[in-house]
């Protein structure tokens, strides 16, 4: 699949990369391009809203990638970049403690002819609802719980200790237990 | 009939990847053909304001340089001179400042720690703007006596009274302002209708991202 094109980046006005490095970089993004759209989807509020996070989120990784150093995983590497740029927007356009974005559903993004059987669309609504009423960086963990994720690259990832993840993923899922029961009984 | 397993939440979130990749192609095409048009940078316009305040404190310093430096015979000029220099000064430091928060800003760090650091670049922010309002209150004084010198009027020379009552009217403006400062921080009646304007609302919003995010990084028992 295809992410982005090495050609495109490089009209990008910002730092210049060898070509190699270009080509390097083009090969992680192929490999983790799934990490941007995750994101995309935890963040925005709509097609619309997700494009343009994908492509700020592009950026940033692409200025900061000549900095990058392949001591750590290139996917701890992304996931801090890719949640930044929501995070600080929300935090930046938002008050504390209301950022929670409700996804239009109207404007979801999922073509007729792809749509799932009806199971499957209640949980995809099921799930839209509960990142949607989640704060930035409670969101932020429960993606990258959803994702699978191990506690390192979790506690590497937000900067917080493995003992502190543990707990706050247990908090969390078990305010995640309650949203579905309350989910359910509606 | 929906249940409360966690597990289907991530079996959504697997079905949702999948359908959001199927549709990956479109919009990256869609991405290359905007390339930066609607590329949105929040800090973008923060670089910019401190970039043009770096260059209007340069050109206010030099100036009101050149002047004391000319008027070295004339007391209230130096002093009104000197007194716009340090503001400019005081205007150049604090976007010296921003400039270097803004920069050491890496996206690449953990998220707890860049979200600290943007938060405290926008506490520091609203903070500096109090500040800034408070020596605006009466630096506007000296620049008028600036001014006029500079259109063949001296005030102090042709209207002493008039620059004494002046000063004393910038002074009260300011005790006026750090008034209002102390009483925002009051816990009484007018200290939460003050907080509750633009700029009370702007410190406190500030502080409560701040306390936010301590509160997340806060290990738990």
């Amino acid at each position: 699949m295809e992410l982005v094109s090495t050609s495109d980046v490089c009209e990008y006005p910002v730092a210049t990369m060898k070509p190699s490095e270009a080509a390097q970089f083009e090969s992680l993004l192929q490999q983790h391009g799934g990490i941007i759209r995750k994101v995309a989807f935890g963040y925005a509020r709509n097609e619309s809203d997700r494009k343009d996070l994908m492509q700020d989120i592009l950026l940033q990784l692409w200025k900061a990638y000549p900095r990058y150093s392949p001591d750590g995983p290139f996917s701890t590497w992304m996931y801090r970049i890719a949640l930044n740029v929501p995070i600080s927007y929300l935090r930046k356009h938002t008050r504390p403690g209301r950022e929670t974005v409700q996804v239009d559903e109207s404007q979801h993004d999922i073509a007729p002819e792809q749509s799932s059987p009806p199971e499957m669309e209640e949980r995809l609504t099921m799930l839209r609802q509960v990142i949607g009423k989640c704060p930035p960086l409670d969101r932020a963990l429960l993606l990258l719980y959803l994702d699978d994720r191990s506690y390192r690259e979790i506690a590497s990832v937000l900067g917080l200790t493995e003992t502190n993840v543990a707990t706050k993923l247990s908090r969390l899922k078990e305010r995640l237990r309650r949203e579905l029961t309350d989910y359910a009984n509606n | 009939m929906p249940t409360t397993d966690l597990d289907d939440l991530k079996i959504a979130w697997k079905e949702l990847n999948r359908q959001v990749e199927r549709q990956n192609a479109l919009t990256l095409r869609q991405i290359k053909e905007n390339k930066l048009g609607r590329f949105r940078s929040g800090l973008r316009p923060l670089v910019l304001g401190q970039t043009l305040q770096l260059i209007l404190g340069a050109v206010i310093t030099v100036v009101s340089a050149d002047f004391w430096v000319s008027h070295l015979n004339q007391v209230h000029l130096l002093i009104a001179g000197l007194f716009l220099q340090a503001y400019a000064i005081l205007f150049i430091a604090f976007a010296v400042r921003d400039l270097m928060l803004i920069r050491r800003i890496d996206y690449s760090a953990p998220i707890v720690a860049i979200q600290k650091q943007l938060a405290e670049l926008r506490a520091w922010h609203i903070r500096a703007a109090i500040w800034y309002g408070m020596a605006g209150s009466v630096v506007w004084l000296p620049v008028l006596i600036i001014i006029l010198h500079l259109l063949g009027a001296d005030m102090w020379m042709q209207e002493p009274r008039a620059v004494w009552w002046l000063l004393a009217s910038a002074f009260v403006c300011l005790a006026f302002n750090y008034g209002l400062v102390l009483l925002a921080r009051s816990p009484g009646r007018c200290g939460r209708v003050l907080a509750g304007s633009w700029i009370g609302r702007s410190v406190n919003r500030a502080q409560a991202a701040l306390n936010e995010i301590e509160e997340f990084e806060r290990e738990l028992a």
